[in-house]
């Protein structure tokens, strides 16, 4: 009895930890799952011994796996290696699209090595390129399937976050050519609805949206970073304008369905382009690694609407970016 | 006495590891902020913001996540 007792308890522990250790999963380039355990990954045979479900040991060449197995696979020696072989699976990392990850692997050689300094710039010159080939691919396809939001995020990504790179005059262009069809046409409807008060009490509300929207458009466009700070921090400064505007109509007029309608409608749209304006501008600053002012213009943009997952991002990613280095960045 | 002792023992371990779950579940409650991403253009040019991700592990709820090494080599 004693005996059996303890083997069950012994089953029941193996089971539970059994249980709670997740297994690997790696793919192959034919789009199939293996499930089990990675055992070890020899980076000079570039063979992955995998432990699969069946107990079976596989080997399997690091060819025969997805890309980004296969980069996990290659990973797995990036903490032990020597700074060089870091730079290469960095390389790995951004000849699969996975640029953060390379850009970290890069931080890391130069940690380690100093002197890989001018290898790690010329990398760098490749993973810039291929990142703004891959923000303005993105856009295209947004635009192709008709999502002018997407769009104007990879555009505006690409100028505020690879301004040297010369698909980044093309983003500007495309930016300019959308951002005012996209984004006068959101007030279309209020201005239908409310037309005699958007021309009597909130005309200079009204006026003031209008160039915030202005100014944010020029600063996304203006091929001069000074000049697009310049104009994202007026754009704020107009959007502030704005909201005051609203305010001061509410207090004056008889509350009335109507008025509440318009208010809103018109509040929610100069708080939603403020904050893409800070996002950007927050955006520019740490491109310059200028953190601690990129947090502040986030921070504003959060004032305005504290649960804004966009602006919560931003933050986290500014954070980030403090403690590890932005990496991306020219050398100047 | 003895057999009190086993049962007792396996009780307490699986206690244990459930609290280990415990844990997780606080942690997903954490990254609530913040869902895994990999896969998305997204995470490929920023990176993750997923805690597990971004403390350089794989999670393992995402079949497309590239965080973290397959194996854990020791250094």
């Amino acid at each position: 009895m004693r005996t059996i007792l303890s083997y069950l308890a012994l089953l029941t522990l193996t089971a539970t930890t059994l249980a709670a250790s997740p297994a690997d999963r790696v793919r192959l380039k034919n789009g199939q799952y293996m499930v089990g355990t990675a055992k070890h990954y020899d980076g000079k045979t570039e063979i992955l011994t995998f432990i699969a479900e069946d107990g079976t040991e596989q080997m399997i060449h690091i060819d025969e796996l997805s890309p980004r197995s296969a980069y996990r696979a290659a990973n797995s020696l990036a903490k032990t290696a020597e700074p060089a072989r870091i730079v290469r699976i960095g390389n790995f990392a951004r000849d699969i699209g996975l640029y953060a990850h390379a850009a970290r692997h890069y931080r890391n050689a130069l940690k380690k090595d100093p002197s890989l300094q001018a290898e790690v710039d010329a990398e760098m010159v490749t993973l810039r390129r291929e990142a703004a080939v891959f923000c303005m691919s993105n856009a295209e396809e947004a635009i192709k399937k008709g999502d002018p939001k997407e769009a104007e995020k990879w555009l505006t990504t690409l100028v505020t976050k690879l301004p040297d790179e010369p698909l980044a005059d093309k983003a500007a262009a495309m930016l300019e050519e959308r951002y005012a069809a996209h984004h006068d046409s959101k007030d279309d409807q209020l201005e239908k609805d409310h037309a005699d008060l958007l021309s009597k009490e909130l005309r200079t509300g009204k006026l003031r949206y209008d160039s915030m929207l202005k100014k944010i458009q020029k600063g996304l466009t203006a091929r001069n970073s000074s000049a697009a700070k310049r104009e994202l921090e007026g754009a704020y400064k107009e959007g502030e304008r704005a909201l005051r505007e609203i305010d001061k109509v509410e207090k004056q007029l008889e509350p009335s369905t109507e008025l509440t309608q318009l208010l809103e409608g018109y509040r929610a749209l100069v708080k939603e382009h403020m904050i893409g304006g800070q996002l950007a501008l927050a955006s520019f600053y740490t491109t310059q690694t200028s953190y601690s002012q990129a947090l502040n213009e986030v921070n504003k943009a959060l004032a305005l609407d504290s649960k804004n997952t966009d602006a919560l991002a931003a933050r986290a990613r500014i954070e980030q970016a403090s403690s590890d280095g932005w990496g991306w960045g020219r050398r100047r | 006495m003895k057999m009190i002792q086993i049962l007792l023992a396996t009780l307490l371990s699986v206690a244990a590891l459930a609290s280990c779950r415990a844990d997780d579940a606080k942690d997903a409650k954490d990254t609530h902020e913040f869902a895994c991403t990999c896969g998305e253009p997204d995470a490929d040019f920023f990176g993750c913001l997923h805690p597990i991700c971004a403390d350089g592990k794989t999670n393992p709820d995402n079949p497309e996540c590239a965080c973290g090494p397959l194996i854990e080599e020791e250094e």
